[in-house]
């Protein structure tokens, strides 16, 4: 099923498996080149920057090439036809199935490029072809084919997703052709999907069989608790529900059931996530607090908008000052410090940019080119944007 | 799993016994590191602060006193720039190594503060009246001093920030992706002129060896600048003058690409290629344009496609000959 040559891509995550190691310094270099002679691949995978580039410039050449095509074809009617669309897919398809047999590309940004052109085309002819666009639940399953094909064939991680959310989609779509009891039961039926996609994936985390798609894995963890805790979040609940219902709610059955779930489900996976020492629940459960707060704000006003912010933002600084310092000696398993230090991106000064974009244009007083005074656009980094 | 990888490498000889052990002993103790998390806890907190704290001030600007205002201002401005002096490590022309990120964060509230201070005072008394050029240089001015006193990376971003806002332009990242504000001449040569400040500013920085981890925050907005305003000059002005910017972005290019090499760097060569491709296919299209005739279309799309073609071999070339220097 994997187009790519198994001793090659088993060479290459041992590689980086171990480089994790080599990084921290627990290999001596003398090994760390025996290795790397031993384990090699031939593989054409260059870093981020080059594959961004690479990756714009397929998608100029297979548009234009489509276009130059169509164009040329244009006058004997070919084109009109709902195939045509269906041959550019399989076109692109098999100028990817090339790239990567012929010229072994391994997420070079072309065989990126052409992975999603196709995969896009696909669908578009399949649209084009049955007029199914107000079928979603074909759509979606069809989507989910294509998705499912290429993640397995490209070990896509990114594919993989689209994978997920289509066939979540399905079970969505087909649950509602249930009618009433479908739409009142939806949010246990996500639930029950999304919880079942986890404990499937964590079980089969360490089998061999999956050892080339660990990247899947790991994106696929986050999207079924994504999906998980979303399904009974009491936002999505009543609002989706009114949406299906063609109502307005008030309040939906269950509600406290609901807001139990919202409020309590990023604390489960947080406190999970330390307990089994796993960064995607922790990280999820992290995320998902500021998401639960948000929807307790859109339907309870508990407190001035400006005072929310001042409260939180004093504890949020308040509780990493503590924990920074607690953590500073390693505790119970525990670290403040960074543990690999090597990061490609690190050439980007990531943080510094962050910070830039999202303080530094909000000092500036009324300048000379701005309106009159009293835009009321000074002080208060971020205040302006986006609330 | 990873253990028997090194089971494997030790059983093929590739690894000895010492490190087999050292390596396994790691792995049974693995310590798990909460840095990010706190680190983006700490940002989300400081963001909300300060955000809190315009909010705040904004809505009740005409109910609260101005003084109470500007004392509470000023107190947590003083109170974190006397926490930073107390916990920096002493000044030095060096990269000082903070591993204590809080004392960053803080840095960062006191700065966000005083800019709310500075703007308080021009909105409510106009202290620097109708200077506005004042207004905006002494904030970059105090920025530009804290980037260095304290050698904070993301507040010298800011500062640059403000050296533009000073000269009349706006240069977060965002700003610059999505920008279609490009249609008149003093814009464009406040653009490049603020590109060649910040790149005369990279070059002092590694020339005199002061604080020589800043020249990439200097250089890669100096290079954007450079790039983004000699192509935005070239497609203002018509077929005959706009070959003169074609040519002075031709040098720049051909500087930043020996400088992209010589410093092994794949981001600014990527930038180049990529601006380049944009500059030449520019030239080709307007080019195109004169002949009249329909099947300038087809000449059109063959371009765009051989071109790919070109700059995709161009790229993997010189990711090799960078790779091999």
């Amino acid at each position: 099923m994997i187009v790519y040559n198994r001793t090659w891509l088993a060479n290459l995550i041992l590689i980086d498996t171990v480089k994790k190691d080599y990084d921290q310094g627990l290999i001596p270099d003398d090994e760390w080149a025996a290795i790397r002679l031993n384990y090699t691949h031939q593989f054409y995978s260059p870093n981020i920057f080059i594959r961004a580039g690479l990756f714009l410039l397929t998608i100029v050449i297979s548009a234009f090439s489509s276009a130059l095509l169509t164009l040329f074809m244009a006058d004997s009617g070919i084109v009109e036809n709902s195939g045509w669309i269906l041959f550019l897919a399989i076109a692109n398809y098999i100028a990817l199935e090339v790239i990567v047999q012929q010229k072994f590309h391994f997420r070079s940004g072309v065989d990126d490029a052409l992975l999603w052109i196709s995969g896009s085309l696909f669908t578009f002819a399949f649209v084009t072809i049955t007029n199914a666009d107000q079928n979603y639940l074909a759509l979606s399953a069809f989507i989910f084919l294509v998705s499912a094909f290429l993640s397995l064939r490209f070990t896509d991680a990114l594919m993989a997703l689209v994978g997920y959310a289509s066939i979540l989609a399905v079970v969505f779509y087909s649950w509602q052709e249930l009618g009433t009891l479908g739409t009142s039961t939806m949010p246990f039926i996500i639930m029950l999907f999304s919880g079942v996609s986890y404990w499937i994936i964590r079980l089969n985390i360490n089998n061999p069989k999956t050892h080339f798609y660990a990247n899947s894995l790991d994106l696929l963890q986050i999207a079924s608790l994504l999906s998980l805790y979303a399904a009974g979040n009491y936002f999505a609940v009543k609002e989706l529900g009114d949406m299906l219902n063609g109502s307005v709610s008030k309040s939906v059955p269950l509600g406290w059931f609901f807001w139990l779930w919202t409020m309590g489900l990023p604390f489960i996976y947080i406190f999970s996530g330390l307990k089994q020492k796993n960064v995607i629940l922790l990280r999820m459960g992290l995320i998902l607090i500021g998401v639960a707060a948000l929807t307790y704000k859109h339907y309870y006003k508990l407190m001035s908008l400006e005072l929310t912010f001042i409260i939180c933002g004093t504890l949020a600084v308040a509780l990493s000052y503590f924990l920074i310092r607690y953590l500073k000696q390693p505790k119970h398993g525990f670290t403040y410090k960074e543990l690999s230090k090597v990061y490609l991106m690190d050439e980007l000064k990531v943080e510094s940019l962050v910070i830039s974009e999202s303080f530094a244009e909000t000092g500036a007083p009324p300048a000379e080119t701005g309106t009159a005074l009293g835009g009321g656009r000074f002080g208060g980094g971020g205040a302006a944007s986006g609330y | 799993m990873q253990n028997s990888i090194y089971d494997q490498l030790f059983g093929q000889g590739l690894i000895s016994e010492n490190t087999l052990k050292r390596v396994k002993q790691a792995h049974s103790t693995t310590l798990f590191s909460l840095h990010w998390e706190l680190k983006v806890i700490l940002y989300f907190g400081i963001m909300l602060l300060s955000a809190g704290l315009g909010i705040l001030i904004y809505k009740n600007i005409d109910s609260i006193s101005h003084q109470l205002v500007l004392t509470v201002i000023a107190a947590i401005c003083i109170g974190c720039f006397t926490w930073c002096n107390k916990h920096k490590k002493p000044f030095s022309y060096d990269k000082v190594q903070t591993h204590d990120s809080f004392t960053d964060y803080i840095l960062l509230l006191g700065t966000l503060s005083f800019l709310t201070f500075v703007g308080y005072l021009q909105y409510q008394f106009e202290v620097f009246g109708t200077h506005y050029g004042m207004a905006t240089f002494i904030p970059m001015m105090v920025l530009f001093f804290i980037a260095y006193y304290f050698d904070h990376l993301g507040i010298l971003t800011m500062a640059i920030a403000n050296l533009g806002i000073w000269m009349g332009i706006s240069v977060t990242p965002k700003h610059l992706l999505s920008n279609g504000t490009f249609n008149n001449e003093t814009v464009i040569y406040t653009y490049l002129i603020l590109g060649l400040i910040l790149m005369a500013a990279a070059y002092l920085t590694m020339y005199f060896h002061i604080k020589k981890h800043f020249f990439f925050s200097y250089y890669h907005y100096s290079v954007h600048l450079i790039y983004i305003s000699l192509l935005a000059g070239y497609f203002y002005y018509n077929y005959g003058v706009s070959l003169i910017w074609l040519a002075a972005f031709a040098l720049a290019a051909w500087y930043i690409y020996m400088d992209a090499m010589k410093r092994k760097s794949f981001y600014f060569l990527l930038l180049t290629v990529i601006y380049s491709y944009i500059a030449i296919s520019g030239f080709c299209i307007r080019t195109l344009m004169f002949i009249e005739d329909s099947g300038v279309l087809y000449i059109g799309f063959i371009y765009f496609i051989a071109s790919g073609i070109l700059f995709i071999n161009i790229l993997m070339n010189l990711n090799k000959k960078l790779k091999g220097l």
